[in-house]
């Protein structure tokens, strides 16, 4: 037999057999003879079930039970254990019998008391079952505790809590039919190991009765049971039985009586899942030693391993050691315990990498670390302990979609402003001024004329300085007469170029004036044609202001069409992921600063945000100047144009609100800060039980000695619980209840013999051979260990015999 | 759709008659927002196709010019609504 539990037990220990004819109908249960057990075994295997027991009505067969056992082995079935289904009639809230059904599982080690259950005990009387009752088909109270002290054998009770304990209708025979008081008093007692249902609906329904009724619910066990009464049919009822949906139970436990004892009466070894240990390949599978040539292979279990034993043993080193001391700073102990090693010629084969483990907890870290309490070490532990921070990447796109379409539409609109300014006044031409307009003529000039005047005054001068002075020809003979008729002539002459000058100068006037004329002609010619180009230019702007004017139209058109009363539309509320990681009582939270709910009333407070109060954002008739003006006037930067201003704006408003903040709730109360200033060590316990983040070994040693005994009962062992469904655990301790009452999966026991030579005793608690007994190992080597035993070992009739030994 | 706008003179000055409505044409300027807000104001909502044509009744050849050049105007815009209806359609 393996020394731990590896693997969860599948478990059904209520089935009937033949012998139940004497309370069931013979047709249901007359095909279940010893003969047919090939049957039953065979369904048990196509079920994969490992524990079985046969429960008959107030009855038990010795050979049913022999015949049964002698299938342990075949195919999955491990364990058979005898047990019997009693009727018992328990008074009810009324003070009145009410007939339950109460499963017994016996303790197989004493088949002679067992032989005498058929023989002695429940003898029949001419062929039905006597209750000593006056005619009531169950035992009463007393008569059921005397038949069990009569057996004489350690038994497990299960009752008959098939139904849902919370429903309206209650079913016969099951434990809440005595009534709302009578129930819980019977829960809260623990009379009974576990409660057993059928269906796993009324399972879930009796969990969360537990949970909800009793806060302290690991008193309230459930397990299931087939009650199967046919064989052929398992694991149904009977032939007539519909429910296909039948989930067995799983124990975590070895395949002993009192494994099973354990297992029933610890709600953290049920399950309806045959997972135990969590799937984190960080573990340590076995320790491997040898100690004065003697090999010793401890295997270690995916749970909680603990190491017990003498003090100075050596168990600190053994921890140490196999994580070749990083987790040692002293270099004189690390000296020591080589020493040590070496006189006691230990060698220790096997070690594990800081990769491999989770946190290493030396003895006396936790004490140390609360007795200063620094707030920077603190912090760091709290920060390591977040969840990651929520992504915003999908919500920012949501906001983003619905501020671009704002931001469209406000640049749509203030596009159409500027287009709308483009709409320019057209000048038309009134065109008949060009038709009215006036052409001149230059004036002609006839210059021959003054050009002949000009030519005979050359020529009457060229006559007139021919003729000499004749005053001075007198000398010469010209007789005085013909002095005076030359110079008649001269005057004559000089008379008509008198009269040719005249006209010269007439026709030179009017050549001036007709020269000036045609000079101004010539300007009015030039104005003339300017205007007409003026008048073709003014038409051409028009025609192309037309142009222009049609072109902005068209824009203009889209623009408008596009101008519209913006408002934001997202159709239901984006609730807002918010991390958490709970570690207990304490829920670490990341979270967004100022935003849980996207919708529009949220992206409508950042508006607001962005905006002068009381603004409200009209996107049909804004203009640009009104945006800017309107936008909350910090660091505005003027180069940008508003509504650039505004997106930035927003986006700042944006990003703050989704800016991650770390709280610490208890009980929806921050305790960030306060847990920052003080921590205590169940505080560090409760945390890092719940810590499912981070993988590997737990290594600890003597958490005990950092806590109170009181927390140890009320935080501690349900903190390690916890832990071990995350993580393999190994840790050291004194304390029995860090054995017992954890429920350890593995106990390692280090002591010396009687020549002082160490030994090793390993297995789980249930684990006993011929020559070990964990739970005699546990009661020897911690004080208080008896007691603690003797609590968890209470049950009727359970008795365990214990050799203290000093 | 068709609309028909229509040039008129009164007391000396232009005015372009629209639905109940016009545009006042001073000192030969015509203000285009305002030839804007009235064409946008006669659009079809569902249409794809708007016409919009100027008569009128003025005979005199100065008023003749007149219409030709707020005529011309007129057609380009129409030109330029219908493309962008067309391309807005599409």
């Amino acid at each position: 037999m393996e020394k731990i539990v590896y693997k969860a037990l599948k478990a059904d220990l209520h089935i009937h057999s033949i012998y139940s004819k004497y309370k069931d109908d013979l047709g249901i249960v007359g095909n279940c003879s010893e003969d047919d057990l090939s049957i039953l075994v065979n369904k048990l295997n196509e079920s994969g079930v490992n524990l079985a027991a046969i429960t008959d009505h107030d009855y038990f067969s010795y050979s049913m039970y022999e015949k049964f056992k002698s299938f342990e082995g075949t195919g999955s079935l491990i364990k058979v254990l005898p047990g019997i289904e009693f009727s018992v009639g328990i008074k009810n809230d009324e003070n009145a019998p009410k007939c339950i059904h109460i499963i017994a599982i016996f303790d197989d080690a004493d088949s002679i008391k067992l032989k005498r259950i058929e023989t002695d005990i429940l003898k029949l009387n001419n062929d039905m079952i006597d209750y000593y009752n006056e005619g009531n088909l169950y035992y009463t109270e007393e008569k059921f505790i005397s038949i069990l002290n009569r057996i004489g054998l350690n038994v497990i009770l299960i009752a008959h809590q098939k139904g849902s304990v919370n429903s309206s209708t209650v079913q016969d025979n099951d434990l809440n039919s005595l009534g709302v008081n009578t129930f819980n008093e019977y829960l809260a007692s623990e009379v009974f190991d576990a409660l057993e249902f059928k269906s796993m609906k009324n399972g879930l329904f009796n969990n969360l009765f537990a949970i909800e009724r009793n806060k302290n619910y690991e008193i309230v066990r459930f397990i299931t049971g087939s009650d199967c009464h046919t064989w052929s049919v398992y694991p149904k009822h009977d032939l007539l039985s519909e429910d296909n949906k039948y989930k067995h139970t799983f124990l975590k436990c070895l395949p002993t009586f009192r494994g099973v004892c354990m297992a029933i009466t610890d709600y953290s070894r049920i399950s309806l899942s045959s997972s135990l240990f969590s799937t984190d390949e960080r573990k340590l599978k076995l320790i491997d030693l040898d100690i004065n040539g003697n090999n010793y292979n401890i295997p270690l279990s995916n749970g909680i391993n603990a190491i017990i034993g003498d003090n100075s043993i050596g168990k600190s080193l053994l921890l140490h050691k196999i994580t070749n001391y990083e987790y040692l700073d002293d270099d004189n102990i690390k000296k020591g315990y080589e020493q040590y090693l070496k006189d006691k010629n230990i060698k220790i084969n096997n070690s594990i990498s800081p990769s491999m483990i989770y946190k290493f907890d030396g003895q006396g870290n936790i004490r140390k670390r609360f007795e200063t309490n620094n707030e920077t070490d603190n912090q760091v532990f709290l920060q390591e302990k977040f969840p990651i921070e929520p992504s915003k990447d999908e919500y920012l796109r949501i906001i983003n979609e619905q501020f671009n379409n704002l931001y469209s539409c406000l640049e749509n609109k203030f596009q159409y402003d500027n287009e709308y300014k483009k709409l320019i006044t057209l000048l038309m031409i009134n065109d008949s001024i060009k038709r009215k307009n006036i052409s001149v003529n230059k004036l002609s000039f006839n210059r021959k004329k003054y050009d002949g005047f000009v030519r005979i005054d050359t020529y009457l001068n060229k006559i007139i300085n021919s003729i000499d002075d004749p005053n001075v020809q007198v000398n010469n003979g010209l007789m005085s007469d013909d002095v005076t008729k030359i110079n008649e002539f001269k005057n004559f002459l000089l008379n008509i170029k008198k009269k040719y000058n005249q006209l010269s100068k007439e026709e030179k006037k009017i050549y001036n004036v007709k020269t000036g004329l045609n000079s101004g002609i010539d300007d009015f010619s030039t104005e003339m044609k300017n205007y007409k180009d003026a008048l073709e230019n003014a038409k051409d702007l028009f025609e192309s202001n037309c142009d222009e004017v049609a072109d902005t139209i068209s824009k203009l058109l889209i623009y408008k069409s596009n101008i519209k009363s913006f408002e934001f539309n997202i159709t239901s509320d984006i609730n807002v992921d918010v991390s958490e990681l709970r570690y207990g009582e304490y829920n670490f939270v990341r979270r967004f600063k100022n935003v849980k709910t996207i919708n529009n009333e949220y992206l409508d407070s950042i508006l607001r945000r962005a905006f002068v109060s009381r603004f409200k954002l009209d996107s049909t008739s804004i203009t640009e100047k009104e945006l800017l003006d309107a936008i909350k006037n910090d660091n505005k930067i003027p180069d940008l144009k508003p509504l650039e201003i505004l997106k930035s704006k927003i986006n700042n408003v944006i990003s703050d609100d989704f800016s991650v903040e770390s709280h610490i709730l208890k009980a929806d109360q921050e305790v960030y800060s306060t847990l920052s200033n003080g921590m205590n060590s169940t505080i560090y316990f409760d945390i890092i039980s719940n810590d499912n983040q981070s993988n590997g070994i737990y290594f600890i040693d003597q958490p005990e000695d950092d806590v109170s005994q009181t927390s140890i009962k009320t935080n501690l062992i349900n903190d390690f619980k916890k832990m071990s469904l995350r993580r393999q655990i190994i840790l050291i301790t004194h304390n029995p209840q860090f054995v017992v009452n954890l429920d350890v999966d593995n106990v390692i026991c280090l002591s010396k013999d009687n020549y002082g030579e160490i030994v090793i005793n390993s297995g789980a608690l249930e684990f006993q051979d011929d020559n070990t007994s964990i739970l005699n190992i546990v009661a020897e080597n911690l004080d208080g260990g008896i007691e603690s035993i003797k609590k968890r070992w209470k049950r009727y009739g359970k008795n365990i015999e214990f050799n203290k030994r000093r | 759709m068709e609309k028909i706008l229509n040039l008129i003179k009164e007391d000396e000055k232009y005015k372009i008659l629209i639905d109940n409505d016009s545009i006042e044409i001073v000192d030969l300027k015509i203000d285009s927002q305002m030839v804007f807000d009235k064409i946008y104001s006669l659009l079809p909502i569902d249409d794809n196709y708007i016409k919009i044509t100027l008569k009128t009744s003025l005979t005199n050849k100065e008023d003749k010019i007149i219409f030709d050049q707020i005529s011309s105007m007129f057609k380009k815009i129409d030109c330029a609504i219908n493309k962008q209806i067309k391309v807005s359609k599409e």
